[in-house]
């Protein structure tokens, strides 16, 4: 399995690194997407992108970032497989991240919220960048049951968006997001520190879904979009 | 899945072998179209017979979004539909009419309390005096709990022989509902919650102990995978993940004179 929506917090980073392989390992993922959680101004987004990856160079091969818009360093490196922009970058962070993710050739990750409860991102700014970065593959990050009708009669529509499904947590909502969107456009996440990753693999392994969904949506459509 | 994590291993093993026994101490049955879900009866049986869950006090939907006493009528419905099963609760909003005097322990097996969707605090007095009559009966209060625990201790202070059952364990401000509620014997919490982060099912044991800790799904809302990642994940020892899985729920249940099969 393939993690694509890991985080590390401001502090020892290499240490959590170190701690969210062995965690996720525990559980059979085999490796992860990392981004500094919901980083406070381009400085500490800077400060913590760096640190981030200088952990990820003395990482085993399986781990990448996903660099926070705004504090990007010059150098993206070969451990960098996307920008992520959090809800607080706006308008403006999302298009900045958008063009950073087309120049660079990566994925746009996009978290709709970082954590339940905080004000979440409103999915119809998402739709210019969609329309208008067509080539850039946009992952949706953190969606749960309050974005579950966008998801299925809006997502659709857009060719390059997918989804991950760390926070959404309704009964069957794999199921429905299978129905809706294919199993090709949805993506293995745990949201780890934030959430035990036993949810996220247990939530996978018993939805019901056919050997072959279960192996594209854990780990074979992170591999096909981010490279990893 | 190809390869599968130790843990995850013996997380699947552990299902399997406590297979029917679990209880869920929260669920809801019927639709719910503002997040395209529904739990019919037969959907509850199903996604029970998947996980392994035995039987659960349900509430219905439909007693949160329309009324309480259609909801009653509802959740009576399902309870025949899958006897054993889905036991009944009674949703009590205060400021329904005759709302106190449909409180019926031969029918339900508990109350079921939701002030965000009944527009009403349970210390408010118009509750107080409602639940006064709750505690007489000796029908356990299902509390929905999403402010840290705050109500729940109010009302536990109140009614020391009322039993209340913390739903959500306080939300995101869970750390808050174990400090509050740790002092009041007679609340437990249960764990079901979007919020999900390491180590909340373990500080929960650590606080109330683990015969105060009940697992629960919340369905349709939650995939009971859920929560039973929170509780499989948190590293328990057998006594104390067999409380919280059902030992737990069944003295609740059992000890206010539920019927339970």
């Amino acid at each position: 399995m393939f993690d694509v929506n890991a985080f590390v917090l401001p502090g020892d980073i290499a240490g959590q690194v170190s701690t969210l392989q062995r965690e996720l390992g525990a559980y059979g993922f085999r490796g992860a997407l990392i981004s500094p959680l919901n980083p406070r101004g381009e400085a500490e987004s800077y400060k913590l992108n760096e640190a981030l990856l200088a952990a990820l160079r003395r990482a085993p091969r399986g781990y990448y970032a996903a660099v926070a818009v705004g504090g990007e360093p010059p150098s993206l490196g070969e451990r960098v497989r996307g920008i992520r922009v959090y809800p607080g970058a706006g308008v403006e962070g999302l298009r900045r991240g958008a063009e950073l993710a087309e120049r660079e050739k990566l994925a746009l990750v996009i978290s709709v919220r970082s954590a339940w409860g905080r004000p979440a991102l409103h999915l119809g700014s998402l739709v210019a960048i969609l329309e208008e970065y067509r080539q850039v593959p946009v992952v949706l990050s953190g969606v749960s049951y309050h974005e579950a009708i966008w998801l299925v009669s809006e997502a659709p529509r857009y060719p390059n968006l997918y989804v991950e499904i760390s926070l959404f947590h309704q009964m069957s909502g794999l199921r429905l997001l299978v129905e809706a969107l294919g199993p090709r456009r949805l993506m293995l996440g745990t949201a780890y520190p934030l959430q035990n990753p036993c949810v996220a693999a247990l939530k996978l392994a018993l939805s019901g879904l056919s050997p072959s969904i279960l192996q594209e949506i854990g780990e074979k459509n992170a591999v096909r979009v981010l490279r990893v | 899945m190809q390869v599968a994590g130790n843990r995850l291993v013996e997380a699947l093993e552990i299902l399997k072998r406590y297979r029917g026994r679990i209880i869920d101490a929260h669920a809801h049955v019927g639709p719910d179209q503002r997040f395209l879900m529904r739990a019919s009866p037969s959907d509850v049986a199903r996604v029970y017979d998947k996980y392994g869950i035995r039987m659960g006090p349900f509430s219905s939907t439909i007693s949160l979004l329309a009324g309480a006493r259609e909801g009653n009528r509802h959740v009576l419905e399902a309870a025949a539909q899958q006897p054993g099963r889905i036991l009944p609760l009674y949703a009590l909003n205060p400021l329904e009419e005759g709302a106190v005097e449909g409180v019926d322990p031969e029918r339900y097996v508990g109350v079921k309390f939701h002030p965000d969707y009944f527009h009403i605090r349970p210390s408010h007095p118009i509750s107080m005096r409602a639940l006064e009559r709750v505690a007489e009966l000796g029908l356990p209060l299902m509390l929905h709990s999403y402010d840290g625990g705050a109500e729940a201790a109010e009302v536990a202070r109140e009614f020391p022989e009322l039993v209340i059952v913390a739903y959500h364990m306080g939300g995101i401000r869970w750390r808050e509902c174990l400090d509050r509620v740790s002092r009041y014997d007679n609340v437990l919490v249960e764990v079901s919650s979007s919020v999900a982060e390491p180590g909340m099912v373990d500080a929960a044991v650590e606080a109330l102990g683990s015969d105060r800790v009940l697992f629960g799904t919340d369905i349709p809302y939650l995939d009971p995978a859920v929560s039973l990642g929170k509780v499989l994940g948190a590293g328990l020892d057998t006594r104390d993940l067999e409380n919280v899985l059902w030992r737990a729920a069944e003295r609740l249940l059992r000890g206010e004179g539920a019927c339970l099969m």
